[in-house]
């Protein structure tokens, strides 16, 4: 606004059409606020009239003042009224000028995600964790005694087949299986019972990688020995573990015969979905601790019995997440985990 | 294997009509089915994965058997014509212990031979992928596929002299069927030979020198039981897996001798071949194995209630003789039938028998009735994981997992940098890949190859991070080898932060933003550590990775005196190495052990109740001097004149005479220092400074 308010007329026709010609030149809010000060203040017009009651006559005072206040009001109304005026202005102006794309992709720092095995692993710690399961860890490098002789595999014995072995000198090995974190256990709390233990782990099996194949990859496995363990209660404490991770509402559960040469008797559970009846697929190998692995380990197994079980965390993972080869997640290529981890929405059927 | 089911109806009469129900029982006894053919004519081919440790599974009876000892159905056992072994074919002389049993039968062919097989059989040989020219060799073959015996067939004519089964010379060399070129046999392998030659490397492959073809008139025809052991040996020894060395090594069954012989006879006569003689030179003679059970304990180790007569049936289902041992209490004398002789040893074997009969998902399932929660150091550590790992998660981390090992192309990059250092690995003796020849003693180079493969993809913002170990040779550790140090590693490369579309940059993943992070991993696991940053030249870290760091943009974690971590940007000839470009990857590693460590105690500080007081101090950084010094002292100056904090130490970046200006806030509470004090104040902490690092080269901007 260039022009400053012009002096105040004493008369309130004449401060209201002022003040209705200083509002048509304001521009902005500031404009707005000089003129409050203008034609509110100290100096203006009103304030005047207000000032001057008390040289009125007491019979006149009372009159006066009600329309002096009544101006006073009407010019504060008239100010906000064009104040607000003049912001919804700004306001539309900024709004038509602020557009944005928001056909653009969010921004937003990305999360990432534990490895989906992991997941999966956790969630069986979780759920054996609650039934007094403990964690146990063990070496990689390990010893044939504990990956093979001490797990009733001696040598030449057709089993050595199923896991060919990465050979390390000093005629040491590179674990073939978690099982022999049990056989360490075994030997490390013999006396002391019960034994309750899940020990997750790497393992490595020589063999040449190929989409089906690796050389590394993870295991679950567990153990549970004490005086008068039964096979009941292997099933019993597979059965609690299977209904926490599958709603069999609406999985069919099965237990079949497998071979172990560390159990016997030894046991597979296979799932299907109920709406792909047949569709089986084996997520546990388990069995009654065999009392040659008590024999050699020290324990007599007339007095001691246990079992062991291993979890196909593999195979649960993808049937979490239909993830058809793991060996895309040994590589280290992310694509690959973010796609698991911000998983695409599907086009909805019309 | 594969087996027709149409053919199998041919040894055990099927009673079941449903495909689909028929699988479940195979899956239900043991007999897995991978794979189901429906075939014209109604035959169905599956394709059965055996138990390894059911050698009586590999034929077309043994599944049979199994089928038959859940359901009872009939068995109908193949026909065979009696054998009397006492003539001699030829002289035979058995050596080796490792030939258990051993029959031998001559047989001349009468006018023109006669098909025997029929189109089952065909389709039987056919499956298995053994079908021969010779209809002799089929037949051998076939009752192999059928009764599980491995059986041989060398042309008599072609044989000089006795034959022998002995142990192989130092030196001696075959050549096994269908190879053009002798192998060396080694030393003490079973061999079935003549005067002149190897015929045959027992239990496992013959040899071309006696093989029948089509105008073999005269046969030695052989059915006999080898070691399991000195078989697989062998096998392993000449790389030959068979559908015999399968067998064997899983242990034959003694009685299937004689029966396979039995079974040629009658197979061969109809294709019109005359037996002459057969001798028995090595007979099986050792009783049935016994073992002694008790309902009780039977009942005890399965938690079930099962009756005496319960188990014996399903004992005798599958062959075995359960005999009460003196009618009252309990306890039987079990003798175990031929074909089990290998597997059955003892009592939870034969657990393993009743349970099958009885089906697993029949059995009873029992939760113990005590089940302590643990409370372990283990569970506590993993707690710990989950909240590093929660920090990570949330500033875009991925977990990964990489092999154990890696290959000598990594140890050549590495050897760019430092030859020495990266000798230093376990090796892996046997690999099958030169990709996993060595044990890693770093992740680093795993991260790198991580960003170049990914930064391949067009994928060039790298977070990742990993829980694993790595292997450092150590002679004195306790396997003599190597000591597995466990560590969790965290790398990042490109953004750390992405643009805006809003015109904000991205922010590089830089090495204080890895620093940043790590604080926030100890902050997670309430542990005080500091970040020592090393002179260039110092090469005394244990830490594997600190040598594959920048030497100027690297720091040692450190806590309680003891270094847990190293951190920092990648060495640039290390990037060299990798062909990295356009990016400077930051690490972090840190041993897994600080899981364990005592948390560093916390306190709550309420926040003042007056706005605080701050000051600025700039000084003049000498080069290579770390600010942490300056506020060290300064934190020591102040540290008596009330509760100080130093809320903030930045990088101007402003360069005055080649020095970085740094400017160091200062915040009082209003409770410690009086505001009209605290000029004074901090100018005594700015000269007490001064004077301690004057030495350093610090100076006041």
């Amino acid at each position: 606004m260039n022009n400053q308010p012009t002096n105040v007329a004493k008369r309130p026709h004449e401060l209201i059409l002022k003040l209705r010609e200083d509002i048509s030149r304001a521009a902005t809010v500031e404009d707005i606020g000089v003129l409050k000060g203008a034609h509110l203040g100290k100096k203006s017009g009103v304030k005047t009239l207000l000032n001057d009651l008390g040289k009125l006559p007491p019979d006149k005072r009372k009159a006066e003042a009600e329309a002096a206040n009544k101006l006073r009001a009407q010019i504060e109304e008239e100010l906000d009224a064009a104040e607000q005026q003049i912001i919804d202005q700004q306001v539309d102006r900024s709004i038509r000028s602020e557009w944005i794309d928001l056909s653009f992709p969010g921004k937003l720092a990305p999360t990432g995600a534990r490895h989906p095995l992991t997941e999966v692993e956790r969630h069986c710690i979780d759920i054996l964790g609650k039934i007094g399961f403990d964690v146990v860890d063990g070496p990689e490098v390990e010893t044939p005694f504990r990956n093979f002789d001490a797990l009733n595999i001696p040598k030449h014995h057709p089993a050595r087949d199923m896991q060919d072995t990465f050979w390390l000198e000093n005629s040491l090995l590179l674990r073939s299986h978690t099982s022999t974190v049990q056989v360490r256990t075994l030997e490390e709390q013999r006396g002391r019972l019960p034994i309750k233990i899940i020990s997750p782990g790497r393992v490595y099996r020589n063999e040449a990688v190929d989409a089906t194949h690796l050389a590394c990859f993870h295991q679950f496995e567990g153990m549970w020995v004490d005086r008068g363990v039964t096979f009941a209660h292997l099933k019993g404490v597979l059965d609690y573990v299977v209904s926490s991770i599958y709603d069999l509402k609406d999985w069919d559960v099965r237990y079949k015969p497998k071979y172990y040469p560390y159990t016997e008797p030894s046991i597979g559970i296979d799932v299907a979905p109920k709406d792909t009846p047949g569709s089986w697929i084996t997520i546990v190998g388990a069995g009654m601790v065999h009392p040659n692995v008590f024999k050699v380990l020290n324990y007599d197994p007339n007095e001691v019995s246990g079992f062991a079980f291993g979890f196909g965390i593999s195979r649960m993972m993808a049937q979490v997440h239909g993830v058809s080869s793991m060996k895309p997640l040994y590589e280290g290529d992310l694509r690959v985990h973010e796609g698991i981890a911000h998983k695409k929405y599907r086009k909805l059927e019309p | 294997m594969k087996i027709s089911l149409k053919a199998l109806n041919r040894y055990i009469a099927i009673q079941e009509s449903s495909t689909s129900r028929l699988i479940a029982l195979f899956e239900d006894v043991g007999l897995e089915v991978k794979r189901q053919e429906p075939k014209p004519g109604g035959d169905t081919i599956l394709t059965v994965e055996l138990l390894a440790n059911r050698g009586d599974h590999h034929s077309y009876l043994g599944i049979a058997h199994e089928i038959s000892g859940r359901t009872g159905w009939t068995i109908k056992a193949p026909e065979t014509t009696a054998v009397s072994f006492g003539t001699v074919p030829v002289p035979s002389v058995i050596e080796a212990q490792g030939c258990l049993a051993y029959t031998l039968s001559r047989y001349s062919l009468k006018g023109v031979a006669k098909g025997s097989l029929d189109s089952d059989h065909a389709r039987m040989l056919e499956m298995a992928g053994i079908v021969a020219k010779a209809d002799v060799v089929n037949i051998s073959n076939l009752i192999g596929i059928e009764i599980g015996q491995p059986t041989h067939v060398f042309d008599a004519d072609k044989v000089d002299g006795p034959i022998r089964v002995r142990a192989s010379r130092p030196g001696e060399s075959a050549t096994p069927l269908f190879q053009a070129t002798p192998v060396t046999v080694p030393e003490n392998t079973i061999v079935i030979a003549d005067d002149k030659n190897i015929l045959a490397i027992a239990g496992v492959i013959g040899c071309e020198n006696a093989k029948p073809d089509e105008n073999t008139k005269h046969i030695l025809f052989e059915s006999a039981l080898f070691d399991p052991v000195a078989v697989r040996i062998a096998a392993r020894a000449i790389g030959a897996q068979t559908h015999a060395s399968m067998r064997f090594e899983r242990g034959g069954d003694p009685t299937a001798v004689t029966a396979g012989a039995e079974r040629a006879r009658h197979l061969l006569e109809k294709a019109g071949w005359i037996l002459e003689s057969a001798e028995a030179p090595r007979v099986w003679t050792h009783p049935a194995p016994r073992i002694e059970i008790s309902l009780q304990q039977l009942n005890t180790y399965l938690g079930t209630e099962m009756s005496a007569k319960e188990v014996t049936n399903a004992l005798s289902g599958y062959g075995f003789i359960a005999q009460s041992k003196n009618g009252t209490d309990g306890t039987y004398d079990v003798d175990v039938p031929s074909h089990r002789i290998w597997d059955v040893k003892q009592p939870c074997d034969l657990y393993e028998e009743v349970c099958r009969k009885k089906g697993y998902g029949n059995l009873p399932s029992t939760m113990p009735s005590s089940m302590p929660i643990g409370n372990s150091p283990a569970i506590a550590e993993l707690e710990r994981k989950k909240k590093i790992e929660e920090q990570l998660v949330g500033q875009g981390f991925y977990e990964v997992f990489i092999d154990g090992f890696y290959g000598e192309a990594q140890r050549i990059k590495m050897g760019r940098l430092d030859k020495s250092r990266a000798q230093n690995h376990v090796a892996v003796i046997n690999s099958q890949e030169r990709s996993s020849s060595l044990l890693k003693n770093n992740a680093v180079a795993q991260f790198l190859d991580m960003v170049k493969v990914n930064g391949n993809m067009r994928k060039g913002n790298i977070k990742a991070y990993e829980w694993t170990r790595v292997f450092i040779p150590d002679t004195k550790a306790e396997n003599s080898l190597c000591n597995e140090r466990r560590i969790l590693w965290i790398g990042a490369s490109g953004e750390a932060i992405p643009a805006s579309w809003a015109n904000d940059p991205a922010r590089p993943a830089d090495v204080y933003y890895m620093k940043g992070l790590a604080e926030r991993v100890f902050n997670a696991c309430s542990l005080q550590v500091d970040f020592q940053q090393v002179a260039r030249s110092d090469r005394t870290s244990a830490l594997p990775s600190d040598w594959m760091l920048h030497p100027a943009r690297k720091a040692r974690i450190v806590h309680d005196k003891n270094v847990i971590g190293v951190i920092g940007e990648i060495h640039p000839r290390l990037l060299y190495a990798w062909d990295i470009k356009d990016t400077r990857p930051v690490y972090a590693e840190i041993e897994s052990s600080f899981l364990g460590l005592k948390p560093t105690p916390q306190t709550y500080l309420p926040p003042p109740a007056t706005l605080p007081l701050m000051r600025d101090i700039c000084f003049l950084m000498p080069p290579e001097m770390n600010a942490q010094k300056v506020v060290h002292s300064l934190d020591e100056a102040l540290g008596g004149a009330g509760e100080v904090t130093i809320v903030n130490v930045y990088n101007s970046k402003v360069q005055t005479e080649g020095r970085d200006a740094v400017t160091f806030s200062l915040t009082y509470d209003h409770g410690r220092v009086k505001a009209a004090d605290v000029n004074k104040v901090t100018e005594q902490a700015a000269e007490y400074t001064l004077k301690k690092l004057r030495n350093d080269g610090l100076t006041r901007r």
